[in-house]
């Protein structure tokens, strides 16, 4: 099911699927989240917001309005584990135009 | 020869610069910004390296001042900063995002050697390098390094040295373009090389390609590319439809796709490993707990104060002492004169104000550089974000507003990492209602006078609660401040708030002690410098009447109470003369303004001398009440005590002294900060907004205590 990163629940897990804001997508870009990552939602500050989400090989900290920017699919705890490493496939595009453009 | 230090944030690019420099280095600015740069020279082989080290960014894409500098810095070759070899850092346990940077560097065609960083910790996480497979595919030379133990080091110096000063090593520099995109166009490419002269760097066939490229995308900022250009450069980019963005995301695609196929070849991940990141949850869950979290914040900030007043004591009464006792020991063997007096009220006065300072600020940012050391830091951003943004602010405010408490004038500069223009801005507008150190003497010197040595319920002290409080106080104004101002300050930018989260790890204190020592030093020679020059200027304001006055004031004097003690007869001249002096006219000039906030003209001059930098308060005072006497603060409390007003009342009451302490609290009084927020605001209009204001609310803050008390 698709949904932004920002609905996630605490330690649910999803994989990146593409950004709604094309600016703001080339930061995320640059950090090393990128299309198919599998992500993890680890941490939620006391007030709900920022939030933390795990990459294979770090953690990066956005707000819930940057999260929401980035569509993510996520994955059904009981289905198969998927491998931990990223891979890209350049052909799924990165940047779909949000609805208000 | 100058080589460049460029990673992430969080590589340990610093680490490795003071593995390197040591203590070899020096600190200035790059040209035209305030960004800070850190130079170190090594001497390897009969060859002299000077390595300069860049602010951490992620790419070549810049999003905040400190990011565009590196950009400013690669792509100008007349830059004095332009180097000959890049030496990139790169944390091995997290080695695709890092090797974005590195390999858009290559791009450019600098000699590169690539320096795999934290290699405990990738080995702790179970990942093995197969660096031969590494080496040719990145076309580079790549040591690894842990900076902690200094592994490493020798290797990276060796390799430093082995840099030729002329590039014709083919083996260090990539003979295809890592990335480029298929959509660029070729003759758009060419023309801009054409039109700009972009030689190659060295001698691979490719360099300036991925120069034209950054060209096309940054030329609206670049500083060196003149307007006429800059034009030429925008119709070039709209006649052949350059999108930046789109650019963008296709060059940074292609390169970690490339990347991910090289690393997934020639690394071996053992997935059953601890990896660091899985500590550090754990290590959050209490950090990061939604009461836990707050409560041992604000446990440690209680901490530092504690410290910060507790350990500085000592080495402040003995600075005292040694001040004491070298002025003595001056007056002693110097012939009476007024030059005698200049050296000793007047400079060396004004060094001891200074040196007293540097206990208190060594140990604060010993504290606030294990914070950052730690990890801490970022989630003390975390916690603090959503409250910050309630006030116009961002969770980065945060480390300003704590440096703060130490020093306004770093803290300005750490504004540096808000990339967002109004937060930045509102920051830098409150930052100076945070008590700084330099208010410490004075708070200490008016509690000690008007605020009763009880306890409460038997063990707080109400001196040590009310400085409590006064901090506080310029937490909760700095917060007021903010949200009142953001009203002013329209922007259309967005607010970012996307960075990495470090884990935790031990302090390196080698980083740590350099701090300290970076720290001290720009606070003696910025600082310093102002207060020992006021320290001169006072003393001679205070020496100096106009005309003949002094000589018939002391005179009168004479006259009138001839039959004191010669002790008390001395001290009533001088008392007059200072009366007469330029000073004392000052004082008097200003006393209508300030009558309503309880004080008189002594503390009128006090105030005029205190709008260069608060802490002249004590040494003005010290003047006042006993020129020619040397400096202690526990005689000038006494006397202090006993100043009485005209109608026999004494000056320092409680009304007034509350008064004055709010008036400290609130009052932009540094000619440092002025400076130092003209330059990162560049221009007048917000120093003197910030001027106007904060004056403004010391003066209504002060009224207000005064009428209310009194």
């Amino acid at each position: 099911m698709l949904k932004s990163l920002a609905d996630l629940q605490l330690g649910e897990k999803a994989i990146i699927q593409s950004f709604k804001d094309e600016i703001m997508s080339l930061k995320f870009l640059e950090m090393g989240c990128l299309p198919n990552m599998e992500i993890e939602l680890v941490q939620i500050a006391p007030f709900g917001d920022p939030i933390c989400i795990r990459t294979p090989d770090y953690q990066i900290l956005m707000r819930k309005a940057e999260a929401a920017t980035i569509v993510v699919l996520k994955i059904d705890k009981n289905a198969i584990p998927v491998t931990a490493n990223a891979i890209i496939l350049p052909t799924i595009p990165t940047v779909i135009p949000s609805s208000q453009k | 020869m100058k080589i460049a230090l460029i990673g992430n944030p969080n590589a340990g690019k610093t680490s490795i610069f003071n593995a390197l420099t040591g203590l070899n280095q020096h600190v200035g600015n790059f040209a035209g910004v305030t960004v800070e740069k850190h130079i170190g020279t090594l001497k390897i082989k009969d060859k002299t390296l000077e390595i300069i080290d860049l602010p951490g960014t992620y790419s070549l894409y810049p999003k905040s001042l400190d990011e565009q500098v590196v950009l400013d810095v690669l792509l100008d070759k007349t830059s004095p900063d332009y180097p000959d070899a890049v030496l990139v850092v790169a944390d091995a346990s997290n080695i695709k995002r890092n090797l974005l940077l590195f390999t858009q560097i290559q791009d450019l065609g600098f000699p590169t050697l690539l320096a795999l960083n934290m290699s405990d910790i990738a080995e702790k996480a179970g990942i093995k390098y197969n660096l031969d497979a590494l080496q040719a595919d990145f076309q580079t030379k790549i040591i690894f390094t842990n900076a902690r133990i200094k592994e490493g080091i020798n290797d990276l110096l060796e390799e430093l040295s082995n840099l030729p000063d002329v590039y014709v090593d083919k083996k260090l520099v990539a003979v295809t373009p890592f990335a480029k995109p298929d959509s660029l166009s070729k003759e758009l490419l060419d023309t801009v090389k054409q039109d700009f002269s972009l030689k190659d760097n060295y001698a691979s066939g490719y360099a300036s390609d991925y120069l034209a490229l950054m060209y096309l995308h940054h030329y609206e900022k670049l500083p060196f590319i003149s307007e006429k250009n800059k034009i030429k450069l925008q119709k070039l980019s709209i006649h052949y439809a350059f999108s930046s963005p789109k650019m963008q995301s296709a060059e940074i695609l292609e390169r970690y796709e490339k990347i991910d196929k090289i690393i997934s070849k020639s690394t071996k991940k053992n997935e059953k490993n601890k990896n660091a990141v899985d500590l550090s949850l754990k290590i959050d869950k209490v950090l990061l707990h939604p009461v836990g979290g707050y409560l041992i914040f604000f446990g440690v900030l209680f901490l530092i104060f504690q410290a910060v007043f507790a350990l500085a004591e000592y080495p402040m009464n003995a600075i005292e002492e040694g001040t004491s006792i070298v002025t003595r020991f001056f007056k002693g063997i110097l012939p009476e004169s007024i030059l005698t007096d200049l050296f000793t009220d007047g400079i060396i006065a004004g060094i001891g104000g200074v040196v007293l300072f540097i206990p208190q600020i060594a140990i604060l940012f010993t504290f606030i550089a294990i914070l950052e050391e730690s990890g801490y830091m970022t989630r003390v951003m975390m916690m603090m974000d959503k409250v910050m943004r309630k006030f116009g602010l961002n969770g980065r405010s945060v480390v300003p507003l704590v440096s703060g408490m130490a020093c306004a004038i770093p803290a300005i500069m750490a504004t540096r990492s808000i990339d967002n223009y109004k937060e930045r801005l509102l920051t830098i507008l409150v930052t100076p209602l945070v008590s700084c150190s330099a208010r410490i003497p004075v708070y200490t010197i008016i509690i000690a006078l008007v605020i009763p040595d009880e306890k409460i319920w038997g063990f707080l002290g109400l001196q040590g609660l009310v400085m409590m409080g006064l901090y506080l106080l310029g937490f909760i104004m700095a917060l007021l401040g903010a949200i009142v101002m953001q009203i002013f300050i329209k922007t259309t930018e967005k607010s970012y708030f996307i960075m990495e989260m470090p884990t935790y790890k031990m302090p390196r204190w080698k980083n740590v002690s350099i701090t300290i020592v970076e720290k001290v030093r720009a606070f003696v020679w910025e600082a310093g410098r102002m207060i020992v020059a006021i320290s001169i200027v006072l003393w001679a304001l205070a020496s100096f009447a106009p005309g003949n006055s002094a000589e018939i004031a002391e005179k009168e004097t004479r006259l009138k109470f001839a039959n004191s003690p010669q002790k008390e007869l001395e001290m009533k001249v001088n008392s007059a003369k200072l009366e007469v002096s330029y000073a004392g006219l000052l004082g008097k000039f200003i006393e209508p303004a300030i009558k309503p906030l309880g004080y008189d003209w002594k503390i009128g001059i006090a105030l005029i001398t205190s709008f260069a930098a608060r802490e002249v308060f004590v040494g003005t005072m010290a003047t006042i009440y006993s020129i020619g006497e040397d400096d202690d603060t526990t005689k000038l409390r006494e006397k202090m005590a006993a100043q009485l007003k005209t109608d026999g009342t004494p000056v320092y009451t409680l009304a007034s002294g509350v008064s004055l302490l709010l008036f400290y609290a609130f009052a932009m009084q540094c000619m440092s900060t002025i400076a130092v927020v003209k330059r990162e605001t560049k221009g007048w209009k917000y120093p003197i907004i910030q001027l106007i204001y904060l004056t403004v609310l010391a003066y209504l803050m002060a009224f207000l205590a005064f009428n209310l008390l009194n």
